[in-house]
């Protein structure tokens, strides 16, 4: 298949996780250019809608891990590419659903090992974790290298989600459009955890006030635990199923560690919410970026970031 | 524009209507006061009464949610924490914060230096004379080579006082100099307030009854973030709203 | 003494300049016979040493004497070394010091802005900051194919005035011991007193009079300069620029050197740079999995030796 560089779009160079397969719009050349520039402003905003999905998926686990234990994980991209791969590795013999499980479970054990082995010694020490979680980085990219020889790992789309639905005059993969659906339910399912449940209550007393909790009888370390498993199973998951269209390669790990960073960085690490509004402004921006002036790359991310920096510093949800 | 009126000249610090907000909790609502020059005002109130809120923005370590504070007649109300350092507000903290790595000589010199950045930044490290001087005001002056962290604590407090005194600031703002200190060390503060006072403004915030009807002139009482009394002390003393904020128990008349 | 301060100067500027470097004459004078006294290929990876360790160093100033751990120091190295490529190739520019100027004045630029972002934020969010702008100009450098090379870089820039291995050797050296002077004077003059008394308190600092904002600021600069002349150099020396002078991987080894090395002291860099850049000599000679054992070594650090080999010698 060739690639049409006349394209906006088009696959194969690193640094542009956005590159579509031909098959994804299902639109035939003529039918492109006949397109009307509100439809492919459309066509934009929903994939800027997944993306931001899969971005919340990781963001979320970020925030999650640092807003309730105060632990701070630099190898969450590392755990996308990983997710990734594994999909990619056991769909390709057992099918979707069976890697997709594989993948988060896989992701989620990895974290467990990575809380329990390296992170729970140092409790409250941010900058020991970041620098501990930045050499998995490396450790991460080189298994990464050795065990699947660096290679571009698209993700067969599930049997269920392989169609695509025509609405509004475009032409649209379902498997987009159920990332957008997930990415709200699981933002909603985590914002009644944490605001409505007892669990969410325990945890956030348990990160403002830990000897009051403990003194109430409650064990943290289980929950804390369960939260870290938690955002690595996010990660795992965001990973898996943002290996069918971003792919997984190495690099990968680092290009959507810095843009969950970014999304930390404008929401506030603590914040779900922030989270949630800084996915959907660095998905968008990533999106029409790299849709309309490719040629300058993550420059997009950078003005909203800067933006956001000049006018509030302590990102758009000031808390934690 | 800076107010040339000359009753402003005799007025150190003038706060008015100054609110800070946290979301939805306010903790200092529409305080109003006037500190006058030479005066040593005494902040008072139960916990979480907003005193150090208060503090924090006359010093300019918070922003103020609505409201200006005055220094002399000049607004300084937008000013960063460390230029109302330079204009010569100083401020000690309430956990002794200072470098307890360093001798006591260095960290007058950290103080003192901070007004001549620009001369000689780049220069050598040198212990200033004019330190010398202060230290043994305070009786510290054996001290001058040794570590912070090896002077006791009452030693460390006053070392706290002394950093303040050694950015000749105008206004000085204690924030309970006499926390966790014994009572033959209490005493000392005392005498030590009663030596600085009168030479410069200083705002004291304190919970120990005895030190603050020993060396105030004037007494503002805070209560929800509100003013609820100011006046002399046996006019504070005698406030049935005074009295019922304390519920009478922290109330001791000498 | 106290700890945090261990310098009190006497006597004039020159002299304070000098004050303490006896031990150092030593090193001087290894330095200044190797190239004479070994095979080429030493000398060569002296060379590496030297530049790695300018730039550890002057990480090191940022992390251990102001307490900002940046992630951005890696990019007045690749701005410096970029700019030299794309100019002194196809013969646009090729007057060495009228390149120095221009890099000096870019990495300023660019460090003015980097700067001045990510100095809105502190702690976590400064590192992630200083991160994602790194990498937003690794991205820039590999799609901008036609002035930067994209992916593969540039290759073939020539020497300035076409020095050969031994004059650049001695060039390199140079650079070095000014750079060392330089750093040495920064850190123990009464601006880098300023320095770790924001890493240690800088709500105290604050309190004491001090324009901390700026002080970070200027130290931002100053370090942008340093790792901008090593990457420049570096450029030179190999002949070749590419993204990788960007991006993360040599961001983690100038942290590992400094790590491993002694945070806070301007020395350790130096050691760590010397051990990271013989171990990946000889273990790159012994098996592909260079990262990995970088990756661990990091781990190991932080937990082992928190304080670095130089750390446990000086502290």
């Amino acid at each position: 298949m060739e690639e049409d560089k006349s394209l906006p779009f088009y696959r194969g160079e690193r640094g542009s996780p956005l590159c579509c397969r031909e098959d994804f719009y299902e639109l035939s050349d003529s039918a492109w250019y006949q397109t009307k520039a509100w439809v492919m402003i459309l066509v934009q905003i929903l994939n800027g809608l997944s993306w931001a999905a899969i971005l919340f998926l990781l963001s979320s686990g970020l925030c999650l891990m640092f807003g309730l234990m105060r632990v701070v994980n630099m190898a969450h991209g590392s755990l996308y590419m990983v997710a990734g791969y594994i999909l990619w590795s056991v769909a390709a013999q057992k099918g979707f659903s069976v890697g997709l499980l594989a993948a988060v479970v896989s992701v989620s054990v990895i974290g467990l090992l990575i809380y329990l082995g390296l992170i729970r010694a140092y409790y409250k020490q941010e900058l020991k974790q970041l620098l501990i979680t930045f050499g998995l980085i490396y450790i991460f990219s080189d298994l990464s290298q050795w065990i699947w020889e660096g290679q571009l790992a698209f993700a067969p789309k599930p049997r269920l989600l392989a169609r695509s639905v025509h609405f509004f005059g475009i032409t649209y993969p379902s498997y987009q459009l159920a990332l957008i659906v997930l990415g709200v339910m699981i933002g909603v399912a985590l914002w009644i955890m944490q605001d409505k449940t007892r669990l969410g209550a325990i945890i956030r007393a348990g990160v403002d006030d830990e000897e009051m909790v403990r003194g109430l009888g409650i064990n943290l370390q289980p929950i804390f635990i369960t939260v870290f498993t938690l955002g690595a199973a996010l990660a795992g998951f965001g990973g898996a199923m943002g290996a069918v269209f971003t792919g997984s390669y190495l690099g990968i790990d680092i290009e959507t560690l810095i843009l969950a960073l970014v999304v930390v960085v404008i929401g506030g690490l603590g914040s779900l919410q922030g989270a949630m509004l800084g996915s959907l402004l660095i998905g968008l921006a990533d999106t029409f970026g790299k849709a309309y002036v490719p040629d300058l790359a993550s420059f997009t991310i950078f003005v909203v970031m800067a933006l956001v920096l000049i006018t509030r510093p302590s990102g758009l949800f000031r808390r934690a | 524009m800076k107010e040339k009126d000359k009753t402003d000249q005799k007025i150190a610090i003038s706060t008015r209507k100054v609110r800070k907000s946290f979301g939805a909790m306010v903790a200092v609502d529409e305080v109003s006061l006037e500190v006058e020059a030479g005066q040593l005002r005494a902040v008072i109130g139960p916990n979480g009464a907003g005193k150090t809120t208060l503090f924090n923005l006359i010093c300019g370590q918070l922003r103020c949610s609505s409201g200006q504070v005055y220094f002399f007649g000049r607004n300084i109300t937008d000013m960063p924490l460390y230029k109302r350092v330079r204009l010569g507000i100083g401020r000690t903290f309430q956990q002794t914060s200072v470098f307890s790595e360093l001798t006591v000589g260095e960290n007058l010199l950290l103080a003192t230096m901070s007004k001549n950045i620009g001369k000689d930044t780049f220069g050598s490290r040198g212990v200033s004379p004019e330190t010398e001087v202060l230290l043994e005001k305070f009786g510290l002056e054996d001290h001058i080579r040794a570590q912070v962290k090896e002077l006791s604590y009452g030693d460390q407090r006053k070392l706290e006082i002394l950093l303040g005194l050694a950015l000749n600031s105008k206004v000085l703002l204690l924030d309970e100099p006499s926390a966790g200190l014994s009572t033959v060390e209490t005493t000392e503060m005392i005498r030590i307030i009663e030596t600085i006072k009168g030479e410069i403004t200083i705002i004291l915030i304190e919970h120990d009854m005895d030190v603050v009807f020993e060396v105030a002139d004037k007494i503002t009482v805070l209560h929800h973030g509100r003013v609820i009394a100011d006046g002399d002390k046996q006019a504070v003393k005698a406030d049935p709203t005074v009295q019922k904020a304390y519920f009478g128990t922290l109330w001791k008349s000498r | 003494m106290s700890d945090l301060f261990p310098i009190q100067a006497k006597g004039s500027r020159a002299a304070f300049l000098v004050q303490g470097t006896k031990p150092y004459l030593f090193l001087l004078a290894a330095l200044l016979v190797a190239p004479l006294a070994v095979p080429p290929f030493y000398a060569s990876l002296v060379t590496k040493i030297l530049l790695f360790a300018i730039f550890a160093m002057s990480l090191d100033i940022l992390m251990g004497y102001t307490g900002l751990l940046s992630f951005g120091h890696v990019v007045g190295w690749g701005v410096g070394a970029y700019l030299v490529g794309i100019l002194s190739t196809d013969g646009v520019l090729q007057n060495f010091w009228i390149l120095m100027i221009l890099v000096v004045l870019s990495v300023v630029c660019v460090n003015a802005i980097l700067g001045f972002l990510a100095l809105r934020t502190t702690g976590l969010y400064f590192a992630f900051v200083t991160l994602a702008f790194a990498e937003i100009l690794v991205s820039v450098a590999v799609k901008w194919r036609k002035v930067t090379g994209g992916v593969d870089g540039i290759s073939g820039v020539p020497r300035p005035w076409a020095m050969g291995e031994t004059s650049f050797y001695y060039f390199v050296m140079a650079a070095f011991v000014v750079c060392f002077f330089l750093m040495r004077w920064f850190v123990h003059s009464k601006f880098g007193m300023l320095l770790v008394g924001i890493r240690e308190n800088e709500a105290r600092m604050q309190a004491l009079g001090y324009n901390t904002w700026a002080c970070k600021y200027i130290a931002i600069l100053f370090t942008g300069v340093m790792a901008a002349v090593a990457g420049t150099l570096f450029c030179f020396f190999n002949g070749y620029v590419g993204p990788g002078d960007l991006g993360f991987g040599l961001s983690g080894q100038a942290l590992l050197m400094v790590l491993v090395g002694g945070m806070g002291t301007l020395v350790g860099p130096f050691v760590g740079a010397v051990v990271l850049v013989l171990l990946s000599n000889i273990l790159s000679a012994y098996t592909g999995h260079w990262m990995f054992i970088l990756g661990a070594l990091f781990i190991l650090s932080v937990m082992v030796v928190p304080k670095g080999i130089a750390g446990y010698f000086l502290k």
